[in-house]
């Protein structure tokens, strides 16, 4: 019940593909230890209205130590450690088999295909099972791709590409938000991203090139 | 302010500014490394890593008062301020050696 609003066209904790589920994977470590840290602290807190004399025998000192430095260096570090991890993996490392261009402005993006193929309709298409690279501009201000359920944010810089590497398990429709504020119609710069099989894509592709 | 609290002052600060003047570097390094597509990127950036420990790792040696003066609290918290500094600093450069770069 309490989840029950996480799901839906954009939340990034209703992963389809490997790079949101590894930030997903990320944001329920945080969540989880977050959860753990604040148990820890209502118990201490319970301990010390409801049998005060159980913690009179910890010292100043010992509480600085145990609550400064031992309990929050190593949650830190592993922390630390898991974003790294699951981080690295979502770099779009050498090429990947497909790069769509994906162009920002006031506020709508217009996306395009290799040779110039592809609908020009404002919808990202995009095959599944694959790695796609979305090589990111804008024409005007700064703003930002995301597609929560496919993978991370990227920043739209006018004369600047950036890449960021999506991938999608299963066909079907999902939906991109800008992300970054960039100015009255900001919130209404959304785009559709439309999963194909191979084969469909492909038939897509090729469709449109006549 | 006596000469023992006025020197341990400015070690309180020294650690942890030696830390943030480290920590731009880096950042910077790492950067422009990429903008220009530096050919030993990663050796700099090891380098770099290794050049901003040395002071802090000196601080975090420096006894807290010198030879004949009393130590004050204010000189204690200095040296372990120092320590503290040299220790984020070990853990929080140490990615540069190895993570990603570039993209
Ligand atoms: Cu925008």
């Amino acid at each position: 019940m309490l989840l029950a609003g996480c799901s839906g066209e954009l939340s990034a904790l209703d992963p389809a593909g490997p790079r949101a589920a590894n930030l997903a994977t990320l944001w329920w470590i945080m969540l989880g230890g977050a959860a753990l840290l604040f148990a820890l602290v209502m118990v201490l807190f319970g301990i010390a209205y409801l049998r005060p004399g159980c913690l009179s025998r910890i010292t100043p000192m010992q509480w600085i130590v145990g609550g400064g430095l031992v309990l929050p260096i190593p949650i830190l570090v592993l922390l630390t450690g898991a974003a790294l991890v699951l981080g690295e993996q979502l770099l779009p490392k050498g090429d990947a088999p497909l790069r769509i261009e994906g162009q920002a402005r006031q506020w709508a993006w217009s996306f395009g295909y290799p040779g110039g193929a592809g609908p020009d309709d404002g919808t990202l298409h995009m095959p599944t099972g694959e790695p796609v690279d979305i090589a990111v501009t804008s024409e005007d201000v700064i703003h930002s791709f995301w597609v929560p359920r496919l993978g991370g944010k990227i920043d739209a810089i006018p004369g600047h590409v950036n890449v960021i590497r999506l991938e999608a398990d299963e066909p079907g429709i999902y939906w991109g938000q800008c992300a970054e504020y960039c100015g009255q119609g900001h919130d209404g710069m959304q785009f559709r991203v439309e999963a194909h099989a191979p084969e469909d894509f492909a038939a897509l592709m090729a469709g449109a090139a006549q | 302010m006596s000469g023992v609290n006025q020197r341990a002052l400015v070690l309180l600060v020294a650690g942890f500014t030696v830390w943030s003047v480290g920590f731009v570097a880096l950042y910077a390094l790492q950067a422009l490394g990429c903008a220009y597509e530096w050919p030993q990127h990663r050796a700099i950036l090891i380098g770099a890593d290794v050049v901003s420990l040395l002071p802090l790792i000196w601080l975090a040696m420096m006894k807290p008062v010198r030879e004949g003066e009393p130590a004050t609290s204010l000189s204690v918290t200095a040296l372990w301020a120092n320590r503290a500094a040299l220790a984020s600093g070990v853990l929080v450069f140490l990615p540069v050696t190895f993570v990603s770069a570039c993209i």
